[in-house]
C-alpha cells in the first residue's frame, strides 16, 4: 500500500523536523534544519536557502559555485505568489520553493534536482517551507523581542547610573505602589525616618495637586531641602523627589553673615571708642596748655566731662570685657541674697538723671514689697541698664511724651520684669535677631545711636545664666516691650538662712 | 410544484459523468506518486483543453514572468492542482455554461462570474492567512455553487421559482431552498461530485459551505470557513449574481475559525478586487 507508505514517511519526516526545530535557537539553524529535510525529501545535487534580497545564506554542498541570474525573475514571482515551481534547466531541474507567512516572503529555498519531484514531494516541501516559514517568523519576532529587552534594560541601566551619580537623594513616589525608584544615594543616605516621611508626605501633595512643591527638614543642625516635581506614568501620578542636604550652604552663609556682622562692628566701636577718647584727649589738652587762663569752675566742668567720657569708655570696654567673656564661656555669676525689689529700684533711679537728660521720662512700679533670690546684683543692674538704655536710646525723637516704664511683678516661680517704651519699634523680622551677637537692627553706618550692638547679647546671656528667658514684643513706631523672666530661687541652704523671703 | 426529494436526488444520478479526460485529471492529481509527465499526458489527448489551459496558465491572473508552452512546464510552474483546476474550470464552464437554456430565467453568464469570484477570492484568502494549500480553495471555491445550475438542468421550473422568490422577496437562495422544502444546493451539488468521484475535500466543503459549524468536526472545516467567507463576500461584490438575494448570512464562527478579524477582511476584498481584475481568462472562457 502505498498510501500508508508515503503517510508515514512524512510522518518520520515531520518528527524529524520538529525534533531539529525544537533546538533551535537561532533564525540560520532552520535554514539548516530545513535544508536538511528537503534533502532527506528529495535526492538534489545542490541545495541553496536565499535571503529576501537573493543573497545566498546557507548552501549545501558548501564549496559549490551557483549563478541564479537566468532564474532571477522566477524566484521574484515565487516570493510575490507564494508558488513554488520547478524550472527547467541544463542539469536537470531547479526547484524555488519560497519562505512565506501570510504572503509575506522572507527567502527561497533553490535547489537542482535530477528527476521530476512527484506531486506530493512538492506539496510536502511546500508545506514544510510554509511551516518553518512561521518558525522563522517567530523566532525573528523572539529575537527583536530580546534584543528591544536588552536595549530597554541597558537604557534603564544608564539612566539609573547616571541618576546614581547624583550629590542629591531622588526617589520616584507612586501613589498606587510607593516608592518605585531610589538612586543609590538615597539608598545609602536616607536613614531618617522622619526625613523620609516628610519627603513622602511632599510627594504625595504633588500628586494631588499636580504642582511642584519644595519643603525643608532640619534635625539637630542638619539642614534639607525637599524638592518633589509631579511624572506622568501611563496613567498613574508619580512624583519625583530629591532631597539635599543644605547645611553647610547654610553654615557657610552663617559664617558670611557673621563675618560681615563682625567687620561693621569693628568699624563701630572703634567709632565708639574713639568719641570719648578724643573729648578726653582735647579736654586734658587744654587744660595742659592753658592750666593758668582756667578758673576753677572751668577746670571742674572740663574735670567732669574728662570724667564722664572716661566713665563712658570704662563702660564700653566693660561690655567688650563681657563679651569677650561670653564669648569663651567664661562670664561668672556671683550670686548672693538680695531683694529683687529694692535693686530694681535703685538701678531705675540711678538712669533717672540720663534719661531725663534725653527728654524721657522714666518710671518704676512693682507688684510686690520685696522678694529675696539668690542672683548676682550687679548682671541683674547690667540687664537693667541695658534695657532701660536701649529704650531711652531708640526713643522717638518728635515725640512730646516719650516714657520708659519698668515693671516687676511676680510669676510663677520667679519674677518678670518688663521694660516698656514708646520707642521706635523693631520690624517684626528683626525680632529674633536683635539678641544675636553684633546685630543692630539699623546697621547702616549712620551711628544715629551709639552703642557697641553687644548690649542685647550680654544681657541674653546674663539672663540665661540665670536660668531665665528675655523676649520682646514690638510694633514697628509704637514701642517695644521687653521682658525678662528669671527663677527664684530659694535661699535656704545659703549660710546665713534668715526668713523665707516673702511672697508678693 | 411538488418534486420530492428523492425524486431530484434520483434525477442528479442520471446525470451523465464528465468526460474520461476530465476524470482521469481528477483521479491523477489525486495520486500523490503521478508525475508532471503523467498529467500532462492525460491533458494533451485533448488539445482544445491543452491551449486553453495554457491560455489560463499565461494570464495576469498568475502572472508568471516567462511564457509557457508547454503542459508539462505549467504543471512545474503552476503545480499539478492548479492545472487540475483549470482543466476543471474549462470543463464546468463548457458542461454548464457554454450554451444555456432559453427557457431558464437566469443569467449563465452571472452565475460563471459569482463562481470564478468565489474562487478567486478563496486563493485571495488562503495566501492571506496562510495556508499552504491555495489550490483546493480555487477549487471549492468554483464548485461550491454547482448544485445550482444542476437545479437549473435537472429541474429548471423548480429553480425558476425559487428565483423568483428570491429576487421578489429579497430573500437569499438557501432560505428559499428552506421554504420551498427543495433539498439544499450543497447537497445536490455534493452529490453529483461524489458520483463523479470527486475528492473528499471538495464534497464536503461543497456540501457544508453555508453553513460551516456543520463541519466543525471535519478535518477540512478551515476550508469549509474560508469558503463560506468567501461566498458571502462575492455575493457582497456582485449581488444577485449567485441568485440569491437579501444580505447573505455570514458564520462569526468562521472567521474565528481561521482567526481573520473584520479589518482582515476588508484588506482580503481590496486584495480580491484587484486579483479578480486580472481574471478576464477565466470570466470569459
Amino acid at each position: 500500500m502505498p498510501e500508508i507508505g508515503t503517510s508515514s514517511k512524512i510522518i518520520t519526516l515531520f518528527s524529524s523536523f520538529i525534533m531539529e526545530l525544537a533546538n533551535v535557537k537561532k533564525t540560520e539553524d532552520i535554514g539548516e534544519a530545513l535544508l536538511k529535510l528537503v534533502k532527506k525529501l528529495v535526492d538534489c545535487e545542490w541545495i541553496l536557502f536565499l535571503s529576501k534580497d537573493k543573497e545566498i545564506l546557507l548552501k549545501d554542498p558548501k564549496d559549490i559555485e551557483i549563478d541564479l541570474k537566468k532564474h532571477e525573475d522566477m524566484i521574484d514571482w515565487s516570493m510575490k505568489t507564494s508558488n513554488s515551481a520547478f524550472l527547467d534547466d541544463s542539469d536537470g531541474k531547479v526547484g524555488l520553493i519560497p519562505m512565506t507567512k501570510k504572503g509575506e516572503a522572507f527567502g527561497v529555498i533553490a535547489l537542482l534536482i535530477k528527476e521530476e519531484p512527484t506531486l506530493e514531494d512538492m506539496d510536502t516541501l511546500r508545506v514544510f517551507s510554509f511551516l518553518s516559514s512561521v518558525v522563522l517568523e517567530n523566532l525573528r519576532l523572539y529575537e527583536e523581542l530580546l534584543e528591544k529587552n536588552k536595549l530597554v534594560e541597558e537604557t534603564k541601566e544608564y539612566l539609573k547610573n547616571i541618576l546614581d551619580t547624583f550629590p542629591e537623594m531622588v526617589f520616584v513616589y507612586s501613589e498606587k505602589d510607593g516608592m518605585v525608584f531610589k538612586n543609590r544615594r538615597f539608598e545609602d543616605e536616607a536613614d531618617d525616618e522622619d526625613l523620609i516621611n516628610e519627603a513622602v508626605n511632599i510627594s504625595k501633595q504633588v500628586i494631588e495637586t499636580g504642582m511642584r512643591r519644595i519643603g525643608e527638614y532640619e534635625k539637630n543642625g542638619v539642614f534639607y531641602s525637599i524638592t518633589s516635581e509631579p511624572l506622568k506614568h501611563e496613567d498613574d501620578t508619580q512624583a519625583v523627589t530629591t532631597i539635599v542636604n543644605v547645611t553647610s550652604t547654610k553654615e557657610l552663609e552663617r559664617l558670611k553673615e557673621l563675618d560681615r556682622m563682625k567687620m561693621e562692628f569693628i568699624s563701630n566701636i572703634s567709632h565708639e571708642l574713639r568719641t570719648p577718647l578724643a573729648a578726653i584727649k582735647a579736654y586734658s589738652e587744654t587744660i595742659l596748655t592753658s592750666l593758668k587762663d582756667l578758673d576753677t569752675d572751668t577746670l571742674k566742668d572740663f574735670m567732669d566731662t574728662i570724667y564722664n567720657q572716661s566713665r563712658h569708655l570704662e563702660e564700653l570696654l566693660n561690655d567688650l570685657l563681657d563679651f569677650s567673656r561670653i564669648e569663651q564661656k567664661a562670664l561668672k555669676l556671683e550670686k548672693i541674697r538680695v531683694d529683687v525689689v529694692s535693686l530694681c529700684r535703685e538701678a531705675v533711679n540711678s538712669m533717672m538723671e540720663y534719661a531725663k537728660s534725653k527728654g524721657v521720662e522714666l518710671s518704676f512700679k512693682a507688684d510686690l514689697d520685696s522678694l529675696e533670690t539668690l542672683i548676682d546684683p550687679k548682671r541683674l543692674k547690667q540687664v537693667l541698664f541695658n534695657l532701660i538704655s536701649n529704650g531711652v536710646k531708640f526713643s522717638k525723637k518728635d515725640l512730646e511724651e516719650k516714657y520708659v516704664k519698668v515693671s516687676l511683678s511676680k510669676e510663677d516661680d520667679g519674677f518678670l520684669i518688663v521694660v516698656e517704651d514708646n520707642g521706635v519699634g523693631i520690624p517684626e523680622d528683626k525680632k529674633d535677631r536683635i539678641f544675636e551677637k553684633f546685630y543692630r537692627v539699623d546697621s547702616s553706618l549712620t551711628y544715629e545711636v551709639s552703642g557697641t550692638g553687644l548690649g542685647l547679647t550680654i544681657t541674653k546671656e546674663i539672663v540665661e545664666l540665670h536660668g531665665g528667658r528675655i523676649w520682646v514684643e514690638s510694633e514697628v513706631g509704637k514701642g517695644s516691650r521687653f521682658f525678662v523672666w528669671i527663677p527664684v530661687e530659694k535661699v535656704q541652704n545659703d549660710g546665713d538662712g534668715g526668713q523665707d523671703s516673702g511672697e508678693g | 410544484m411538488m418534486v420530492t426529494v428523492d425524486k431530484i436526488l434520483e434525477k442528479v444520478e442520471d446525470l451523465p459523468s464528465p468526460d474520461f479526460v476530465v476524470q482521469r485529471i481528477v483521479q491523477v492529481a489525486s495520486n500523490p506518486n503521478a508525475s508532471a509527465k503523467e498529467v500532462s499526458q492525460v491533458i494533451s489527448t485533448d488539445p482544445s483543453l491543452s491551449s486553453r489551459i495554457l491560455k489560463i496558465a499565461n494570464s495576469a491572473y498568475y502572472g508568471i514572468p516567462r511564457k509557457i508552452s508547454i503542459l508539462s512546464e505549467a504543471v512545474m510552474i503552476l503545480g499539478f492542482k492548479t492545472v487540475r483546476n483549470l482543466a476543471l474550470s474549462v470543463f464546468t464552464y463548457d458542461r454548464f455554461f457554454k450554451k444555456g437554456d432559453e427557457k431558464s430565467p437566469i443569467d449563465r453568464k452571472r452565475l460563471w462570474r459569482h463562481f470564478v469570484v468565489t474562487a478567486v477570492i478563496a486563493e485571495t484568502l488562503a495566501s492571506t492567512v496562510g495556508y499552504p494549500v491555495k489550490e483546493e480553495l480555487f477549487i471549492t471555491g468554483l464548485l461550491h455553487d454547482i448544485g445550482k445550475i444542476i437545479y437549473d438542468v435537472i429541474t429548471p421550473k423548480i429553480l425558476a421559482s425559487a428565483y423568483e422568490v428570491a429576487s421578489r422577496m429579497k430573500k437569499t437562495f438557501t432560505d428559499v431552498e428552506s421554504d420551498l422544502g427543495i433539498p439544499h444546493h450543497g447537497i445536490i451539488g455534493a452529490k453529483l461530485l461524489e458520483k463523479w468521484n470527486f475528492p473528499d475535500l471538495i464534497i464536503t466543503t461543497v456540501e457544508n459551505h453555508h453553513n460551516p459549524s456543520s463541519a466543525r468536526e471535519s478535518v477540512y472545516s478551515e476550508i469549509v470557513s474560508m469558503v463560506h467567507i468567501s461566498d458571502v463576500l462575492a455575493n457582497l461584490l456582485y449581488p444577485g449574481d449567485s441568485l440569491s438575494f437579501g444580505d447573505p448570512h455570514l458564520d462569526p464562527e468562521a472567521l474565528n475559525d481561521i482567526s481573520i478579524k473584520p479589518k482582515g477582511l476588508l484588506n482580503l476584498l481590496e486584495k480580491s478586487k484587484e486579483m479578480i481584475s486580472k481574471a478576464k481568462e477565466l470570466l470569459d472562457m
